[in-house]
């Protein structure tokens, strides 16, 4: 018998070998299907970003308009997942409670139980299955999915029954692209996992959501709006952030487990958001949002010597979305809207080359008990 | 640290590791991820031990929900905290309209019953106590057989039971399959089925459970999740596929043949062998033992004289085909024919191994809870780097104007070889011949008029050049379309003067 070493969060253990991302945390870079997030972000559509990871290159004009037409077909959900997205939402259930009850459905309604086709489907459906649910929960009807529209285009219309305007489109749009994908972190191994019992991807897609869910890993960027908001509003950030430390407390939105350096999504966001609420006149909260993150970062270096803590992913992606006007309880789907594809990408690359997951543990419990009959206990 | 199959690793992109070198272990088979106070699996002496006790004994004693609460508080209930119990968890067995509908149409549409089961469980939340991790893993539990038995209703073009408090978990699940109160044969045979599969070790689809609320995900996700693990058929193994065997065998009333058969043919024997027993699983014996009950009282053990036979021949034959191996009869084998003897019916074996396996991955989770780590592993890049962003009408694609889609290296090899033909001095020299003749050339005039003697090489060369660049028409030899146009584009009269020259 081999000895096992016991690695609870896995932590260097390496489960897989992959050709979707590569995250580098000691130089702070990422690459996406072998492309620098700096160039995906500023450049793709979302479809673009989706046609790579599944095809592992870019497509050309006539292969994306295909792609896009096709994974617009897509989007509709069944009356009968509807009614039980009605119900999430009136019972005030999580957006990602919602998600995962509408993903878990996805196929019903549907013909092509393909790979391929279920993998488009998941990815096509998240945000229809996201704004109906929100739709509900304002108390509206909910807005059919257009297929004139790109992916990200269309999230927004279902969101609104408006046609958005071009700066909130690519603003969205850089946001999907840049939080695709991100190396074998819990909800994508998750997805491996689930797939390499041979189980489809609808049921992977579900489970990753399940995983995404948890605060430690869809993270906080709806508490660090708010307290950005907080800030923007007291206006002295430096002494919020003084206060904070003195208290004991942590910062959100910054520093990232993997990175030992500013996670490069952070700087792609922060210029997106920066375009962003340039475009739109308001650019009052961002200069709060620059001004609190520069005084943090020092403070922070002041407070922990040993680590430099640089703002994170969240960070950005919570004064970006504001700016949308993508609501903040609906922050960690917009995620998992994003992320779709990448688990996605990740179960076909399971399935070429299977293994089936079947880890040990170790028992530390009683052993040698007997039976008492209940009488006696 | 060592590893037989695990290559041992320090890249680049896992610096995240310098602490400890990473290990590359895919199946994670050479990792432990947890420890664990719920079960204990020997596969060496074919032992099970949940939470203490071994697995016969909790078999042969305990109801469903005493095995319940032991997995949850790590002790067997006294009598007043088994009742309260069984009545909190038979309170939370209703499912509301919504996900009723959902169950309908997947029941219409002939989804499986374990797509049916992931739908109805992602919903479960609904009308729910949301009270904390401990009454979403009761109601994850107790609602399973209520969405599992309303598909089966409605799969059968009737209208789904509602579940009824006054009976325990196992004999509401079967109440609410057919709507009849069931038997007490049937009840204490699909309580030891239940009982028996609870819990077993770090399999995939608990431990998919437990990286789920590693996150601070809720337990519902959780059971969703490893719902989906379960359903590969990796993983729940195929009961169906087995019961048919058995049946197969009883109607024929011949074990040697049905075996010898199935060897013969190399797909190996249904329900034989455990990856982690090396001797005989010890649910195997306890199922047998329950099936052995179950069909005396149920006086149809003509079946369960079959099953025996089968397994003995089975065992036999497979020892002297590999005597090294102990393959015995798995827990698979026994549960089919229990489950069938009982009136499950087969598609909905899956199911309910999951409704008898979600009180493990709910205690699991509970557990992991208790001393949590969030599950973050590390994976190796091997794909291309130093692209850069190409804009679209920029981007080509070999073979794209041609088929419409991009030609992959694997489908030019023909092409490739074909073009390798043309690469011999003696066979330009034939095509030449055949250029420069105004008709087809007899076979004696062409092996005349070419500069090789010897026949054997002349005919070879020629034969090669016939399958695409040269014809024979009869009447004599000449170029094909493709062999003019080659000839026509690269022996131009510059290249042959160079030559000469």
């Amino acid at each position: 018998m081999v000895r096992s070493e016991l690695h609870q969060g896995l932590e260097g253990v390496t489960v897989a070998e992959t050709s979707c991302s590569r995250v580098d945390g000691e130089a702070g870079e990422l690459l996406i299907g072998g492309v620098p997030v700096e160039a995906l972000a500023a450049n793709a559509t979302y479809e673009e970003s989706v046609f790579l990871l599944f095809e592992d290159r870019l497509p050309t004009a006539d292969e994306l308009a295909d792609f896009r037409a096709d994974l617009a077909t897509r989007r509709d959900i069944h009356a009968d997942v509807r009614a039980v997205l009605r119900r999430a939402a009136e019972e005030e259930a999580s957006a990602m409670d919602a998600l995962r009850m509408g993903t878990a459905a996805a196929t019903l309604g549907t013909e092509d139980c393909s790979q391929t086709a279920t993998a488009r489907r998941v990815v096509a459906v998240f945000p229809t299955i996201v704004a109906t649910y929100w739709r509900y929960r304002q108390g509206e009807e909910p807005i059919d999915p257009r297929t004139d529209l790109g992916h990200a285009a269309n999230y927004l219309y279902m969101l609104t029954g408006e046609e958005p305007n071009e700066a909130d489109v690519r603003g969205l749009e850089t946001y999907l692209n840049t939080v695709i994908d991100h190396g074998v972190n819990a909800s994508t191994f998750t997805a491996r996992t689930v797939v390499s019992t041979e189980s489809d991807l609808v049921s992977a897609a579900t489970a990753a959501v399940g995983s995404l869910k948890g605060p430690l890993h869809g993270g906080a960027p709806g508490p660090v709006l708010d307290m950005l908001r907080t800030v923007h509003e007291r206006g002295d950030p430096e002494a919020y952030v003084r206060e904070k430390l003195a208290a004991g407390e942590r910062l959100m939105g910054f520093g990232h487990r993997v990175y030992r350096v500013r996670d490069p999504r952070a700087a792609v966001l922060s210029s997106a958001a920066e375009r962003l609420y340039a475009a739109s006149g308001d650019d009052d909260f961002f200069e709060t949002v620059r001004a609190f993150e520069s005084v943090a970062v020092d403070a922070l270096a002041e407070h922990s010597t040993d680590r430099r803590l640089e703002t994170n992913v969240e960070f950005y992606t919570a004064a970006l979305l504001d700016g949308i006007g993508i609501p903040q309880a609906l922050f960690t789907a917009t995620f998992g809207v994003s992320r779709v594809a990448g688990w996605m990408a990740h179960c076909r690359e399971q399935r070429t080359d299977n293994r089936l997951v079947r880890p040990v543990s170790r028992y530390v419990g009683e052993t040698d008990r007997t039976w008492t009959p209940v009488g006696d206990r | 640290m060592s590893c037989e199959d695990g290559t041992i690793t320090t890249t680049r992109d896992d610096r995240i590791a310098d602490v400890t070198p990473s290990v590359f272990d895919p199946r994670l088979e050479y990792t432990t991820v947890a420890e664990t106070g719920l079960s204990d699996l020997d596969g060496e002496n074919g032992e099970l031990v949940v939470v203490g006790y071994p697995i016969e004994e909790l078999a042969a004693n305990a109801s469903y929900e005493e095995t319940l609460f032991l997995l949850f508080e790590g002790r067997l209930p006294t009598a007043d905290e088994l009742a309260d119990f069984r009545t909190d968890l038979a309170s939370r067995r209703e499912l509301c309209a919504e996900p009723r509908e959902v169950l309908r149409r997947a029941a219409d549409e002939g989804c499986a019953a374990m797509e049916a089961l992931r739908m109805g469980v992602a919903t479960a939340t609904l009308e729910g106590d949301r009270s904390g991790p401990q009454a979403d893993a009761k109601r994850a539990v107790a609602v399973l057989p209520t969405i599992a038995a309303t598909y089966w209703r409605y799969r059968q073009g009737d209208d789904p039971v509602s579940p009824t408090e006054t009976l325990d978990h196992t004999a509401n699940y079967l109440y609410m399959l057919t709507g009849e109160e069931p038997s007490e044969a049937d009840v204490r045979g699909l309580e030891t089925f239940l009982t028996t599969l609870i819990e077993h070790g770090m399999t995939a689809s608990t431990f998919t459970a437990r990286t789920v609320v590693s996150t601070e995900s809720d337990i519902v996700s959780a059971t969703t999740a490893a719902l989906g693990t379960l359903k590969g058929p990796r993983h729940a193994g195929d009961l169906g596929a087995i019961l048919e065997l058995l049946r197969d065998v009883h109607e024929s009333g011949n074990a040697d043949a049905a075996v010898d058969e199935r060897l013969a043919a190399g797909d190996g024997l249904k329900g034989f062998g455990h990856p982690v027993y090396r001797v005989r699983d010890p649910r195997a014996a306890v199922l047998s033992a329950a099936a052995e009950r179950f069909f005396e009282e149920s006086a149809a053990d003509g079946f369960l004289a079959s099953v025996r036979e089968f397994e003995a021949v089975a065992t036999e034959r497979l020892r002297e085909r590999e005597p090294t191996r102990d393959a015995r009869a798995t827990v698979e084998f026994y549960a089919a024919a229990l489950l069938d003897g009982i009136g499950i019916p087969k598609s909905l074996f899956p199911a309910t191994f999951a409704i008898s396996r979600a009180g493990g991955w709910t205690a699991h989770c509970l557990e992991q809870l208790e001393e949590n780590q969030l599950v973050r592993p590390t994976a190796r890049y091997v794909g291309t780097t130093g692209k850069t962003w190409t804009p679209v009408e920029n981007r080509h694609v070999a073979g794209d104007s041609l088929v419409g889609r991009p030609v992959r290296s694997a489908s030019l090899e023909p092409v490739s070889e074909t073009l390798a033909v043309l690469s011999e001095p003696n066979r330009l020299e034939i095509l030449l011949l055949l250029y420069d003749a105004d008709e087809p050339l007899a076979y004696s005039a062409l092996r005349r008029a070419a500069s090789i003697e010897d026949k054997g090489r002349f005919n070879y060369h020629l034969r090669q050049l016939r399958e695409y660049f040269v014809t024979d028409r009869g009447d004599g030899y000449e170029l094909t379309d493709a062999g003019r146009t080659f000839v026509r584009t690269l022996l131009t009269e510059d290249r042959l003067l160079d030559d000469l020259l």
